[in-house]
């Protein structure tokens, strides 16, 4: 059954009274004053589209000039801002805020809610990541992005090494991302404590929202750390203070432990959610639940606590001492086994399961073969030796790649796949999907493979160019031309998904036969996701009968139709016990204005123009001031 | 049908007899809580910045030929802090029962507590100028970077309680509608722990 | 179906012996050790390669048995597997980190004792972007000599960002960290000629900041440390090499470099004392000779673009006479 014949009664009952209610007004004002977690997980998701592709050029370029020995398609100059830019875009502006939008436009959905717990706060989130984004890449387009490479170590990057406006745009535009990504984080923890769906007790979260909440939680204490970093290094650029000063009493390995700090865990806040999109779609293709769910839930949160006390292995070439290297060491190796569990209950149950290759289950058996060889390399560099020899070589770039482009995009891309029906109420093509997996998969695995020879033959990362006679030459022939192939592969999808806007065929509510509740709306969503706010009686809403009953079945009572207003219900935090109702803000265009101030505030002191910097901070305070002003009516709102 | 009709409805019905859990906090309350664990966290991150320098440092601290931090003015600014907390809970009791006198009273004596606070941290920062600047080497940038961004803190606090006052005094803030009052008291109660923390951190720790 | 495994097999050994032959050679590959430490880690890998490739063919074992067992209509889902998972996913994976681990630790002990007493210290100092190398009785730049067999001690610093210093056919990296100092050893028990680069990114030219490490036979090293420890020869084998030492000392080229026994002490750049000896030029990024050092006298930035080395505008004929004097400096 693909139509939900519960969603189809309850919405003939009141979806009238609720579209009312709940519609926005269209158009370009609709554009700027949207609070639609729907409208906005979609703005983020393309917003961060766009971002991959600005970041994969980049990474052609890159990829074009190593091709063969000391090739002159590039400058060095131009090419360290290359992967500069590659790296933060990547890391910053496509993993992160991806992860949101599917975040934003699931988790409601999946818990059973009508919208995110503060909706202002998730559109003020999207345009101060905008802002950022458009900052940080922008400024490749003047030749002024920064150099100093994703991690900016200092001294290299202070104002004496690196003059130019390259380095403040890096950490204003990340601090400014650092607002936006900690809102997104808070805005999720408070959505799945308090909006769940009555019955929707903690056993029976849906594992991707256990994904993002793990992660949410992690950006709450790791992103203060990038934060403050980036604040003192701006503070030691354009302000002569001396953090990072080993002449005047700093310590540059200080900025090395607090990005860091902010840094190991940052792998597992981008990896978390996209393993929670794997986590979604290996039960619907299995034809059965995930094997050993709690156990699955409980490495997502291990993971989480462990992934802040590693963040030393980055620096076992640095001379620390040894007590302390063997001690990260540990952590290191530890830290493997929550992964492991969750890859052996993914492949335990495709094996108990009837599997059902589809495009999204495809991308996902690809992920499970790139993400375990990425996390196999991961163990080596917990060992010490090993990873002083290897480290900041080409073998790490393999690496990693294998674990972001294994952990992230393929989920990525396997979430775009079972979702896009969903998104936009058209089905992508199953044809060419296969076409891009196996494009993508094997460019990719031609691309990165031969990095990890390449760095035991000694070739060092982040090097324009490279010597003759030291027998690389070949291997990053090879890689280039499975860069290109990579490139066609993900253009076939990019494809796919122009043509299925245009012309897909439209999009059933539950096409696959998924489990949890997003499938029980219609493809696109209404505007008020459920008509009737469903009670949950298991971890399977959707193959468990009577929880669907309950959306027909509820369609006269007040406290599951709510629609006395904006409404949505509050649940108690662990059981998911109905309390009341709460009244959700309209529309409004403060989240855009509040995100203007904090650019001019940005811009301002990027620039150093004061009276830009002053008229943002006033912008700023305005708009939270007239965000908060208490309404009259005493409902039971929200601040 | 009104909100206060379908919260009763929703009263009446046997599963809110079966509620085990007493009724959970405001949304807007969590998400200040998270606000301020992140916000923990950065002050948490500085001072483990500025600890760490101290710990690579081989010389004196402080370092150079700056003297140890003089504790008079802190030791007010302490008072200052602490104690305007005292009035703020006496106005956040006193909205709870209605009462939007205690809360203009008290509010307002915790605003001027505030102002109070940051004129002595403006004397005791043109004091520490005269001898150091944040150019003058780690110490003096991460003094005054710890001890200026809680200034800022401050700042925001006293903005956000006479934006509260403000809403109180148009009657927009009552005994049913008052969670904005619980939400910034909490952010004020935070800043002034933090304060005792930074206290002990760089000027009691620093006699050491 | 028994044929099918058993040609993949044949084709994975052959892929995985090409790789072997092709992969390990090369004057900077960790994996054609010159030195027991380099021999070591070299080892590890191929210990850590083997755990990693048996746990990966269990992984695509159980994603194959999936797609060939496990499909099609007649397939029952079944309930369980949490069991499975605890032993595959917690139990054994325990055992292999712990495994793991004693390896980490035994080779960490091995790395830092050596296996004898290191009887010469030498300093290397990482500058934007070259190598310089001090040794007790003199200064060089971007070649390193050490003799077979005998352990080196190398003290790392940095006159400006951090580096790395690598040498992988010999050992792992350290890095140049500034306001510290870290140590390593280096010692090679074959002659030889190793190349080492930077590892750590420090602008714009970290591609063109690689050095040698020459190691040979005590009484070669004996030898070249003598050569060394002398001053450039103040009597000028030819003629023109004596107009180029005049031109040396007149222009630019004193500001920023050394040649000892003359009157240029300039420390921003290499010490050229014994430059004619050396085999590679601006930190690796091209052979020594005539040809491509007038080019980059002339114009260095054409060779190393972004280099610290300002273009040198000098008539043909006394950059001639200037190639022919810093050649002669052996």
């Amino acid at each position: 059954m693909t139509t939900v014949g519960e969603r189809v009664v309850a919405e003939q009952a009141v979806g009238d009274r609720l579209e009312q209610i709940w519609s926005e007004s269209g158009g370009l004002r609709g554009w700027f004053t949207t609070v639609d977690h729907k409208k906005i997980g979609r703005r983020y998701m393309v917003t961060a589209g766009l971002f991959f592709v600005a970041a994969g050029l980049e990474a052609m370029l890159m990829r074009t000039q190593l091709a063969g020995a000391q090739l002159d398609v590039v400058s060095p100059q131009l090419y360290n801002q290359l992967f500069t830019m590659h790296g933060t875009t990547m890391i910053f502006l496509f993993s992160t805020p991806m992860l949101f939008g599917f975040g934003n436009y699931l988790v409601p959905l999946m818990i059973g809610a009508r919208d995110m717990a503060f909706p202002r706060l998730n559109a003020f989130g999207y345009w101060v990541f905008a802002s950022a984004g458009i900052i940080m890449t922008g400024s490749l387009l003047f030749g002024a992005a920064p150099s100093g490479g994703w991690f900016s170590y200092v001294p290299l990057t202070e104002e004496q090494y690196l003059t130019g406006v390259g380095m403040d745009v890096y950490c204003l535009g990340l601090l400014l991302l650092g607002v936006s990504t900690t809102a997104g984080a808070i805005n999720f923890l408070v959505t799945v404590l308090v909006m769940r769906a009555p019955g929707m007790s903690i056993n029976r979260i849906p594992l991707f929202v256990w994904g993002v909440i793990v992660t949410s939680g992690m950006v709450v204490f790791a992103v203060p750390a990038l934060n403050v970093d980036n604040a003192l290094l701006f503070l030691d650029r354009r302000f002569d203070f001396h953090w990072f000063d080993p002449e005047q009493g700093g310590d540059v390995l200080l900025w090395q432990h607090l990005f860091w700090l902010f840094g190991h865990p940052d792998v597992y806040i981008i990896v978390l959610p996209a393993l929670g999109i794997v986590s979604a779609i290996v039960p619907t293709f299995s034809r059965r639940p995930v094997v050993a769910y709690p156990l699955v839930v409980l490495s997502a949160v291990t993971t989480g606590v462990i992934g802040f006390g590693v963040w030393v292995h980055h620096m076992f070439a640095v001379g620390l001492p040894q007590l302390s290297l063997s001690f990260f060491s540990a952590a290191s190796l530890i830290i493997t086994i929550p992964s492991g569990i969750q890859i052996f209950a993914w492949l335990m149950t495709i094996l108990l399961g009837r599997l059902v290759v589809r495009t999204p289950m495809l991308w996902v058996l690809g992920f499970l073969i790139v993400f375990v060889m990425g996390g196999l390399t991961g163990v080596m560099f917990a060992v010490i030796p090993f990873d002083r020899q290897t480290h900041d070589s080409y073998f790490l770039v393999a690496h990693f790649h294998y674990v972001l482009f294994g952990g992230a995009v393929f989920p990525i891309l396997a979430g775009i796949y079972y979702w896009f029906g969903k998104f936009t109420g058209r089905m992508l093509s199953e044809r060419l999907g296969r076409w891009s997996f196996w494009l993508v998969f094997i460019g990719f695995n031609v691309t990165f493979l031969p990095m990890h020879v390449l760095g035991l033959l000694g070739m060092p990362r982040r090097v324009y160019t490279y010597q003759p006679g030291l027998g690389w030459a070949g291997w990053n022939l090879l890689e280039t031309a499975g860069a290109w192939v990579l490139l066609v592969g993900l253009s076939v999808t990019l494809f796919n998904i122009v043509r299925a806007r245009r012309s897909g065929p439209l999009a059933p509510d539950n096409p696959w036969g998924g489990e949890t509740l997003e499938w029980a709306t219609s493809s696109p969503p209404q505007d008020y996701n459920f008509p009737v706010v469903p009670t949950v009686y298991s971890l399977h809403p959707m193959w468990d009968e009577r929880t669907l009953a309950t959306m027909s079945r509820d369609i006269a009572e007040p406290d599951r139709v709510l629609d006395d207003g904006k409404q949505a219900l509050r649940t108690s935090d662990l059981d998911g016990v109905p309390e009341h109702a709460l009244t959700l803000p309209e529309e409004t265009v403060v989240p855009l204005v509040l995100a203007v101030g904090l650019l001019l505030v940005t811009l301002g002191l990027l620039f150093s123009i004061v009276v830009v910097t002053v008229l943002g901070v006033l912008l700023t305070v305005g708009g939270l001031a007239s965000w908060h002003w208490p309404r009259r009516a005493p409902a039971p709102a929200d601040a | 049908m009104t909100a206060a009709t379908t919260a009763t409805a929703a009263a009446m019905r046997p599963s809110a007899l079966r509620r085990e859990v007493p009724a959970g906090r405001r949304a807007g309350w969590w998400g200040m809580v998270l606000f301020l664990v992140t916000d923990l966290a950065l002050f948490a991150a500085l001072l483990a910045a500025y600890f760490y320098l101290r710990f690579v440092t081989s010389e004196q601290w402080p370092p150079g030929d700056i003297s140890e931090p003089k504790l008079l003015k802190a030791w007010i600014m302490t008072g200052l802090l602490l104690g305007s907390s005292v009035p703020l809970v006496f106005a956040d009791l006193g909205i709870k029962k209605g009462s939007r006198a205690r809360l203009l009273a008290g509010g307002i004596l915790t605003v001027l507590l505030g102002l109070a606070f940051l004129y002595v941290q403006y004397r005791e920062f043109t004091e520490k100028l005269r001898e150091f600047s944040p150019s003058t080497n780690a110490y003096g940038s991460a003094f005054f970077t710890i001890t200026g961004f809680h200034g800022l803190h401050v700042i925001a606090g006293v903005l956000a309680l006479s934006f509260v006052l403000l809403a109180a005094a148009t009657g927009r803030i009552t005994r049913s509608h008052h969670a904005l009052v619980r939400i910034v008291a909490l952010y004020w109660h935070t800043v002034g722990a933090v304060w005792v923390v930074i206290f002990a951190s760089l000027y009691l720790a620093a006699q050491l | 179906m028994d044929r099918f495994p058993a040609r993949s097999r044949a084709v994975v050994a052959c892929l995985v012996t090409a790789v072997l032959l092709t992969a390990c050679s090369g004057p900077q590959s960790a994996l054609d050790p010159a030195g027991p430490s380099a021999r070591r880690l070299s080892t590890l890998w191929w210990g850590l390669f083997a755990v990693a490739a048996v746990v990966f063919a269990v992984v695509l074992f159980m994603i194959v048995w999936a797609l060939v067992l496990r499909r099609g209509p007649s397939v029952q889902p079944r309930r369980g597997g949490e069991r499975t998972v605890v032993i595959a996913g917690i139990l054994v994976p325990a055992v292999v980190l712990v495994a793991t681990y004693a390896a980490t630790l035994s080779t960490l002990s091995a790395e830092r004792t050596p296996p004898q007493e290191s009887e010469l210290t030498i300093e290397a100092v990482g500058h934007d972007w070259w190598w310089e190398v001090r040794y007790p009785d003199f200064v060089t730049a971007n070649e390193i000599h050490i003799p077979v067999g005998r352990p080196v001690t190398v003290r790392l610093t940095t006159a400006d960002v951090i580096h790395s210093f690598w040498v992988p056919s010999i050992t792992s990296k350290t890095d140049m960290i500034p306001g510290r100092v870290n140590e390593l050893s280096l010692l090679a028990d074959r002659a030889g000629t190793f190349r080492g680069q930077c590892a750590e990114y420090c602008g714009t030219q970290h591609a063109g900041m690689s050095f040698l490490v020459v190691a040979e036979p005590e009484q070669d090293f004996a030898r070249w440390l003598a050569d060394q420890s002398r001053p450039a020869d103040s009597s000028a084998p030819d003629a023109l090499a004596a107009l180029g030492e005049e031109v040396f000392e007149a222009s630019s080229c004193a500001a920023c470099h050394t040649v000892r026994g003359t009157t240029a002490d300039g420390d921003l750049g290499p010490d050229l004392t014994h430059f004619g000896g050396r085999r590679e030029l601006g930190a690796g990024v091209a052979p020594n000779n005539p040809g491509w050092l007038a080019g980059w006298i002339a114009n260095s930035q054409t060779v190393k673009p972004g280099n610290l080395m300002p273009p040198q505008p000098l008539a043909p004929e006394d950059l001639r006479v200037l190639v022919r004097y810093l050649e002669s400096l052996e």
